[in-house]
């Protein structure tokens, strides 16, 4: 085979291979994700929207789902309703506990939208940026479930269900025990 | 043609030291020194915004970029190097967020690859050239070692080149191996390790922070557990000393004194422990353990039975319907055989089993009383009955209703 | 027959083309809301000339302008060879031509069609082009120029492919073949650089370029098309490099076609990216088809048309042209390689990773620093060969020039050796280029500042220009946010004085706009900061004071809401901005001179001669 002929043809298969790679090329690339499941649950704490402090350290034995939410933001506003009752399903054996941080919103939409719309759980309105950097949060809502040691279980981007919570909650303690 | 030759020999020496003077010159003179902003514009410029579509992060102003840099700009000031910025981002986003390919495994034949294929070019125009010329004619062409020569400079150049940029840094090296781990996520990792494990997370956590009042007394209750006593106690002892007011190490050091027998100081600790706030996994470790009854119990039998009530009516007032606690008060009462103390004590075994009337306690307690002390078996035998039926039946109770006489030893092995 | 035919053909194709143009920008203007694309994208809201604009901001318009274009390039092509189109290549030349055609009015039929019917109800009005493209007048120019280069290299692929279906090449094909990528090309550098320009006028960060996925598609064919406007000139005078030169224009033409997959199918993020559509599939298929058609006829013919090389000497012309070809072709596998790598290595093992600006600097940097110094070197080498005493005689003042532009660049500030190297190399290759075309005038007079090889040494300048102004103003570019909350309040920032001056709101139809007015060094500048009813966008426009040493640009980052009273402005500062333009268009000048022929015997002769030439075996 002459030259110029296997050169055109080696360039046309890398180009055929190129173009197959291209095929296959995902058009919907979804945000970035984070590497948290598996790792410990990076610190969340603050004042309250009541004035109280609230640390995760401090709920060293209990579950917790952390929920990043924004007024702003469509899917947050449906998910509320499920967390709602989530937290009333688990207050009575306590096994649960709810956490909400509200990213990149005013303190007053969040506290008056919580008034409206009910959840009595703690949530924190301050200083929030650092830590949804620190969990690597690109956009709302994303849900986390925290093991009683303080590792992160699982992860949810977009809005959460009851039953997925429960489902998630329910698998992540049997993998436990 | 000689004196040209000689003006031009020395017009391109002159050009060559200008050339490297003004090289070496610009880098060695002044320059305004690179401000930390500096210093952040160019690392944003190096990272990907995670939300948008091909921005950079300094580039673009959606919220999390804007708190990114912010994040940046804290780091930078607290003199964070430029690969500790890059791990974090990377740990935290994945690693499409870093603009510079790795160097290492697949990902680094983009380092690579070029430079193989530009030694591969330049080496085949080099043949051709040498191909295309024949013989050479005369001594103008320079000799095949020169040729040669070139190629090589260049490729090593260019090896150089791709090793600088390619070893530079790797997203391999977050948060584990020489980096030095947050005292907090040690703690988290140590609370679900083996034991040996355990006790040198908290051994290294007290490298970094002496004082830190977690680290001593989960590694004291950790050496405890282990046989360890004398280390275990002066680690709690220390806890307690440090921050009379963590909650976790009165649990240990209680459950310790209750051990070597000094119930009226496991009495004390619990006690403080019943006003602080503590997180779940302590009420946890309580009630599961039983601990509070057990000293209780044993104040009562060494006589001290004031102070048992103390204890359990302390635990009660931070848990109202702690049905369990009432349950052992109950029958601590009882255990006086006073009549007015029996009949307060049979009044808190009913409000325990009114409360939960599953309570294992509860009912062999109650069982035991009405048998033996106030003499209604019949009632005893709904109780009995009510013990019998429940899924898992605490062995010192089991024991306890044998040795009453209420339920019969367990058969002999090997009949 | 054939002739009447194909006049037939291109003038039905000449009246398509026009015609839905016409219809669709009468669509715009009058904001018909009963098209589609129109109620898409149109506004009542948006000002007159960007409605004409309006039809290259969105997908369906961007392919009736390139089907417009192209068409344009057909009639020109039928035209030229009007007394030639019984000429078989001709004939290959205009069926490879309405093939393309084919493909894109296919796109315009099927996933691109763009008049779709929509039924607006009453007192409709639509939300306008994005924000975005609305916001500066280079949105007007900067697509049509971009594609006049892009569509361009059509006809040139076309002219290659003929050559190999017939297996003809002669030197009036060269010729044509040379002028019709010579047009392109100077359309397409013209094109990214209004493209550049236009990113730093509106994005506000004091970038131009970015080594975006879609930047890097527009600059690929140019890498490919000026490596091969130095080898041509090899074919010309030697004979050599026949099918390298060939593959070189099939190459082109592919990566304008796979730039363009890469723009309209979401494949790879970018700012520049159309909204994602069903086209991307059939662009692909379209790069396939391509693709298999030249390797097939290069594979098949190739080595029949191939003629055997001969060089005198390493220190000669020809081999300075090899090096060229050899440094562009590395210069775009690199950047091909970068762009397409994170989707090789996801598809490899589904890790994501980028591949950024880090990295094309660089690769690219010692590549343009190899590129500088043959500029300048090359001009100055015989076509035969020579010694490298004469060189270095003959290069004796240039090299004095780049030493002493050194050393003034480092008495005005420069430092790092890279930047440094830059300017001295650049000085080195316009002292070159100087010295030729001080040459051709004392040769030639003023004549012989035109023709192609002055044209493209003012090229040279211009492109020495640019790299000067680009490795400045990346090496010395400053850049800090500055919080305001009272008018009055002033700050110091790497040689400027920037005082506060306050806000002012402006409702206009189309958007609210926050002015910011900032005083530097005197002026009073007005960035801005706009938000859009529709879809409730916030877009910056910046501020930019150009002078010829430094550009300081400003751009609103926050103004005071509830949440606080702080304005925050960011402020950039680079060097040497405006020579970035200038060199553009010292560049085009050039184009302009090396398309205007040297002698008009040349002239006269190569219309007549057309693309008559010698089949293939044709010697040096």
């Amino acid at each position: 085979m002459n030259p110029v002929r296997a050169t055109a043809l080696a360039v046309g298969i890398v180009m055929l291979l190129l173009i197959v790679v291209f095929a296959n090329g995902d058009t919907s690339r979804d945000r970035m994700t984070t590497h948290l499941v598996g790792a410990v649950a990076p610190a969340v704490g603050g004042v309250t929207l009541d004035g109280s402090t609230w640390d995760l350290d401090d709920q060293r034995g209990r579950w917790v789902v952390v929920n990043f939410f924004s007024t702003t933001c469509v899917p947050c506003i449906r998910e509320h309703p499920e967390l709602v009752a989530f937290a009333a399903a688990h207050a009575e054996a306590d096994d649960v506990r709810l956490v909400t941080v509200a990213f990149d919103d005013r303190p007053s939409a969040v506290a008056a939208f919580f008034a409206e719309h009910g959840g009595d759980w703690p949530v924190l309105t301050v200083d929030t940026g650092r830590i949804a950097v620190d969990w690597g949060v690109v956009g709302v809502p994303e849900s986390y479930l925290v093991t009683p040691s303080g590792h992160v279980a699982a992860k949810v981007i977009g809005g959460v269900e009851l039953e997925e919570l429960d489902d998630l909650l329910a698998r992540a303690v049997a993998a436990i025990s | 043609m000689r004196f040209g030759d000689r003006s031009v020999g020395l017009t391109w020496l002159l050009v060559l030291a200008v050339v490297v003077a003004s090289l070496v010159g610009s880098e060695l003179a002044d320059r305004p020194p690179l401000t930390n902003a500096d210093r952040v514009h160019d690392l944003a410029g190096d990272f990907a915004c995670p939300v948008c579509q091909g921005q950079s992060l300094g580039e673009s102003d959606v919220p999390i970029a804007r708190t990114i840099r912010t994040t940046i700009r804290t780091m930078v000031d607290r003199g964070r190097t430029d690969t500790e910025i890059r791990s974090m981002l990377v740990a935290r986003f994945g690693e499409d967020i870093d603009y510079t390919p790795r160097g290492d495994g697949l990902v680094g034949l983009v380092w690579v690859l070029p430079v193989l294929v530009g030694g591969a070019a330049v080496a085949g125009v080099t043949v051709s050239i040498r191909r295309w010329q024949g013989r050479p004619t005369g001594g103008s062409a320079p000799g095949r070692p020169v040729v040669l020569g070139v190629v090589a400079v260049v490729v090593v150049l260019a090896g150089v080149l791709v090793a600088r940029s390619a070893g530079d840094r790797s997203a391999g090296d977050t948060l584990s191996g020489d980096i030095r781990s947050s005292t907090r996520t040690l703690l988290a990792d140590a609370g679900v390790a083996s034991p040996d494990e355990a006790v040198s997370l908290y051994s290294r956590v007290l490298e970094i922070q002496p004082s830190n009042v977690e680290a001593l007394a989960y590694r004291g209750w950790s050496h405890w557990r282990a046989g360890d006593r004398a280390r275990g106690r002066s680690d709690l002892d220390e806890a307690v000393a440090v921050d009379p007011a963590y909650p976790d190490v009165r649990v240990f050091r209680a459950s310790q004194r209750h051990a070597d027998g000094n119930h009226a100081g496991a009495a004390e600790d619990l006690v403080v422990l019943d006003g602080l706030e503590a997180p779940p996994i302590v009420g946890d470790l309580l009630s599961a353990s039983r601990l509070r009854q057990r000293i209780a119990t044993g104040l009562a039998s060494s006589g001290e039975l004031l102070v048992a009530l103390e204890l359990l009516d302390s635990g009660l007032e931070a848990r109202p319907g702690a049905a369990d606690l009432l349950a052992e008060r109950g029958w601590l009462l009882v255990a006086t055989r006073s009549p007015e103390l029996v009949v307060r004590g049979m009044a808190n075994l009913d409000e325990a089993l009114a409360l939960d009337p599953l309570d294992p306690y509860g009912l062999a307690y109650r069982a035991v009383v009405l048998s033996t002390v106030v003499g209604r078996p019949g009632d005893a035998a709904a109780d009995l009955a009510g013990f019998a039926g429940l899924p898992g039946q605490p062995a010192d109770l089991v024991d306890l209703l044998i040795l009453v006489g209420l339920l019969d030893p367990p058969p002999e092995d090997g009949s | 027959m054939f002739v009447v035919r194909a006049r037939i053909w291109v003038g039905l194709l000449a009246v398509a083309a026009v015609g839905q143009v016409a219809v669709m920008e009468r669509a715009l203007i009058t904001r018909d809301f009963t098209v589609a694309f129109v109620a898409e994208h149109g506004s009542h809201r948006t000002p007159a000339l960007f409605n004409v604009a309006t039809l290259w901001s969105a997908l369906e318009g961007s392919i009736l302008l390139w089907v417009l274009i192209l068409v344009g390039y057909v009639v020109l092509v039928a035209r030229r060879f009007r007394h030639r189109l019984d000429d078989p290549v001709v004939g290959w030349t205009l069926l490879v031509l309405f093939v393309v055609c084919t493909f894109f009015f296919l796109l315009l039929a099927g996933p691109a069609h763009p008049f779709t019917r929509f039924e607006p109800w009453a007192g409709y009005d639509g939300p306008g082009p994005n924000p975005l493209l609305q916001n500066h007048v280079l949105m007007a120019f900067h697509p049509p120029v971009l594609y006049l280069g892009f569509v361009g290299f059509t006809v040139p692929f076309a002219l290659a492919m003929a050559s190999l279906a017939t297996g003809r090449l002669g030197e009036g094909w060269l010729l044509e073949a040379r002028r019709w990528t010579l047009m392109a090309w100077g359309c397409l550098t013209v094109g990214i650089l209004l493209g550049a320009w236009w990113s730093y006028e509106v994005l506000g960060w004091g970038g131009y370029w970015a080594w975006d996925p879609v930047e890097n598609a527009s600059f690929l064919p140019w890498l490919t098309g000026t490596a091969y406007l130095h080898s041509v000139m090899v074919q010309e005078r030697q004979g050599m490099l026949r099918v390298w030169n060939l593959s070189l224009l099939c190459a082109t033409f592919s990566l304008t076609i796979l730039g363009t997959f890469i723009t309209r199918s979401g494949v790879l993020e970018s700012v520049h990216a159309f909204t994602e559509s069903g086209i991307g599939p059939m662009l692909l298929g379209f790069f396939g088809l391509v693709v298999v058609t030249t390797v097939g006829l290069i594979a098949w013919r190739g080595d029949s048309m191939r003629t055997v090389g001969s060089i005198d000497s390493p220190v000669s012309r020809t081999a300075a042209f090899l090096v060229n070809n050899l440094l562009f072709g590395v210069f775009a596998f690199v950047v091909l390689l970068g762009t397409v790598f994170p989707l090789l290595v996801e598809a490899a093992n589904g890790d994501r990773i980028s591949v950024g600006n880090p990295y094309f600097e660089r690769m690219t940097m010692p590549i343009g620093f190899a590129l500088l110094f043959l500029m300048a070197v090359a001009p100055a080498l015989p076509w035969g060969g020579t010694t490298g005493v004469t060189i270095a005689e003959r290069m004796r003042w240039p090299a004095v020039a780049g030493a002493a532009s050194m050393v003034l660049a480092v008495g005005l500030g420069s430092r790092g050796w890279a930047p440094t190297l830059a300017v001295g190399l650049a000085g080195f290759s316009i002292g070159g280029a100087v010295r030729q075309l001080g040459m051709a005038v004392r040769s030639r007079g003023l004549r012989g500042l035109v023709g192609r090889s002055s044209g493209g040494m003012v090229v040279h300048i211009g492109v020495a220009v640019v790299a000067v102004a680009f490795a400045c103003s990346s090496a010395f570019v400053r850049q800090a946010e500055f919080r305001f909350d009272r008018p009055g309040e002033r700050a110091v920032f790497a040689g400027h004085e920037l005082a506060f001056g306050g806000l002012t709101t402006v409702e206009l139809p189309e958007k609210t706009e926050i002015r910011v007015s900032v005083r530097v060094d005197g002026r009073t500048y007005r960035p801005a900061i706009s938000t859009f009813p529709f879809g409730g966008q916030t877009i910056g426009t910046p501020a930019t004071r150009s002078t010829l040493r430094d550009d300081l640009q400003l751009a609103v980052l926050a103004v005071p809401d509830e949440g606080s009273t702080t304005t925050v402005v960011r402020v950039t500062v680079q060097p040497l901005v405006v020579w970035l333009w200038v060199g553009g268009a010292v560049m085009a000048v050039g184009t302009a001179m090396a398309a205007v022929p040297a002698d008009g015997r040349r002239r006269r002769r190569s219309a007549g001669q057309a693309v008559e030439g010698s089949p293939e075996g044709v010697t040096a």
